[in-house]
């Protein structure tokens, strides 16, 4: 039930057409990259997914994370902007609920965005690359993972926004965060599990299988924590209030 | 009211908002890494380690985090009148609605300014505790530094009229952030095009190339001819905010 009203505040914030444009926006860059400088690609003896990747994967995470950053700001601006968490507050509703519904939503467009961004890397592999084997299982492979580390910046950015009453601060933080996690490295050994520096990581970047497992429990772990500690913000909040 | 006034209201209401830290934060946390990998700067070739320094610090502030900063101020410019229909009780009191505009515009431009003076005063201390780490000087001059301050500043103006037409026309929060940050993307790839002069976003970054240039021996050199560039920038500003001063209000007054 909250989950459908969730739903029909969505519709009216614009938050699916933004999500759309903004994959849209994202599909953009492997064809034109690829159709601008076709030899630079073709001739590398790499799976094609990879060569894909390789030249447009970060700038499909950078853009993956602002649509987080944008989705949790416009999913808890809703809520605060007429104090209309303060109705729901008076509902019989379990807030964390509620938070976990909002994540569910967000995660569902991101998911949308991250399968269109797919299917626009299926289609440049398909025209440029024709005699590819394996191109559905690679694609898969890389939705799949580009989707589970994306979850716990999602979390903290629906954490963030839950926090601040308004909007230019969860924006802010959350812009600063993505910014500092451009900085960092993926290969550095703690710094690189931070949750915005995640979806940085490329399938194909990883070298091993044991740094791959090692990526997804560590995504696993951050998932839970992040979960518990919101249960936990949402009982400080009720005392405090 | 006048201008000046409308000004001083503007600030504050600025007072009570949290985006000095915000502002600040970025800045202070930009040069940590810098801290942990001093020594590339030695390694890079065809340039001396302290513009190195300089240059990698200021692109990866000038190229993603100053123009987000932009919009982050534009929200909190436009949503700071809307809680609370703030904007509708403005309008009712004898005010004109362009000046009132062109205020907003002023603080966004001040914003800005306060932010490029903060970068500056952390690249000192920052440079110092490098020098001292690595024992070697990387503190530039103080005349460059306060040159590339206001050129990146004078640049930015154009982007700051963007990001503020941005704001105004378009009411849905979500999608003017989304423009706004999705404008960002392209403006390290249209550096290397012809026409970079038809893209306001990418004014400051393509300044700071240009001090590169000078500054790197196998650097490609980037250069600025006045004559497309300043009439198309000063054109397109004068647009932009013509266009936000007529779309102040609107979505209220109706």
């Amino acid at each position: 039930m909250i989950l459908a009203l969730e739903m029909k505040k969505l519709k009216r914030t614009g938050f699916l057409p933004a999500i759309f444009l903004g994959s849209l926006f994202a599909c953009t860059f492997p064809p034109a990259n690829t159709a601008l400088r076709p030899e630079l690609f073709v001739q590398q003896k790499l799976p094609a997914t990879e060569i894909l990747l390789n030249a447009n994967g970060q700038m499909l995470s950078m853009v993956n994370l602002l649509l987080t950053v944008l989705g949790a700001c416009i999913l808890y601006h809703a809520e605060f902007s007429g104090s209309g968490i303060k109705k729901m507050n008076t509902l019989p509703v379990n807030q964390n609920l509620l938070f976990f519904h909002k994540t569910l939503l967000l995660l569902l467009g991101l998911a949308a965005a991250v399968i269109l961004e797919s299917c626009c890397l299926g289609f440049c592999a398909v025209h440029w690359f024709p005699s590819e084997e394996k191109l559905l299982l690679h694609l898969a492979q890389h939705t799949g993972y580009t989707f589970f580390l994306l979850v716990p910046a999602a979390l903290l950015m629906m954490l963030i926004a839950l926090s601040f009453e308004n909007m230019w601060v969860t924006l802010g933080i959350g812009v600063i965060c993505v910014f500092v996690s451009t900085m960092i490295p993926t290969d550095t050994s703690i710094l690189g599990y931070f949750p915005f520096v995640l979806p940085f990581r490329l399938l194909f970047g990883v070298q091993d299988d044991e740094a791959l497992i090692l990526s997804l429990c560590i995504c696993l772990a951050e998932i839970w924590v992040l979960m518990f500690i919101e249960i936990l913000l949402q009982k400080l909040r009720r005392k405090l209030s | 009211m006048t201008y000046i006034q409308l000004v001083k209201t503007e600030l504050t209401k600025l007072r009570r908002s949290h985006i000095f830290w915000i502002l600040l934060a970025p800045v202070i946390l930009l040069w940590i890494p810098c801290f942990f990998n001093a020594d590339i700067h030695f390694e890079t070739a065809g340039i001396s380690p302290e513009n190195s320094f300089f240059i990698q610090s200021y692109l990866g502030f000038t190229w993603f985090m100053f123009p987000a900063s932009f919009v982050i101020c534009t929200v909190l410019l436009t949503q700071s009148e809307r809680t609370n229909k703030g904007l509708q009780k403005m309008l009712s009191l004898p005010v004109n609605p362009q000046l009132f505009c062109l205020a907003k515009f002023t603080i966004l431009l001040l914003l800005a300014a306060f932010q490029l003076l903060l970068m500056a005063a952390v690249y000192f201390p920052a440079a110092m505790i490098v020098s001292h780490m690595q024992g070697y000087s990387m503190v530039l001059p103080v005349s460059l530094i306060l040159k590339e301050s206001c050129l990146l500043y004078l640049s930015a103006i154009p982007m700051a009229a963007l990001y503020w037409m941005l704001a105004v026309c378009i009411h849905t929060p979500v999608f003017s952030i989304g423009a706004g940050l999705a404008s960002i993307v392209p403006s390290i790839l249209l550096i290397n095009t012809k026409v970079w002069f038809a893209y306001p976003v990418s004014y400051p970054i393509y300044t700071l190339m240009i001090l590169r240039g000078t500054m790197e021996n196998s650097f490609r050199s980037f250069v600025m001819d006045p004559i497309p560039w300043i009439p198309v920038s000063i054109s397109m500003t004068l647009v932009f905010l013509a266009v936000s001063c007529m779309g102040f209000g609107r979505y209220e007054r109706r």
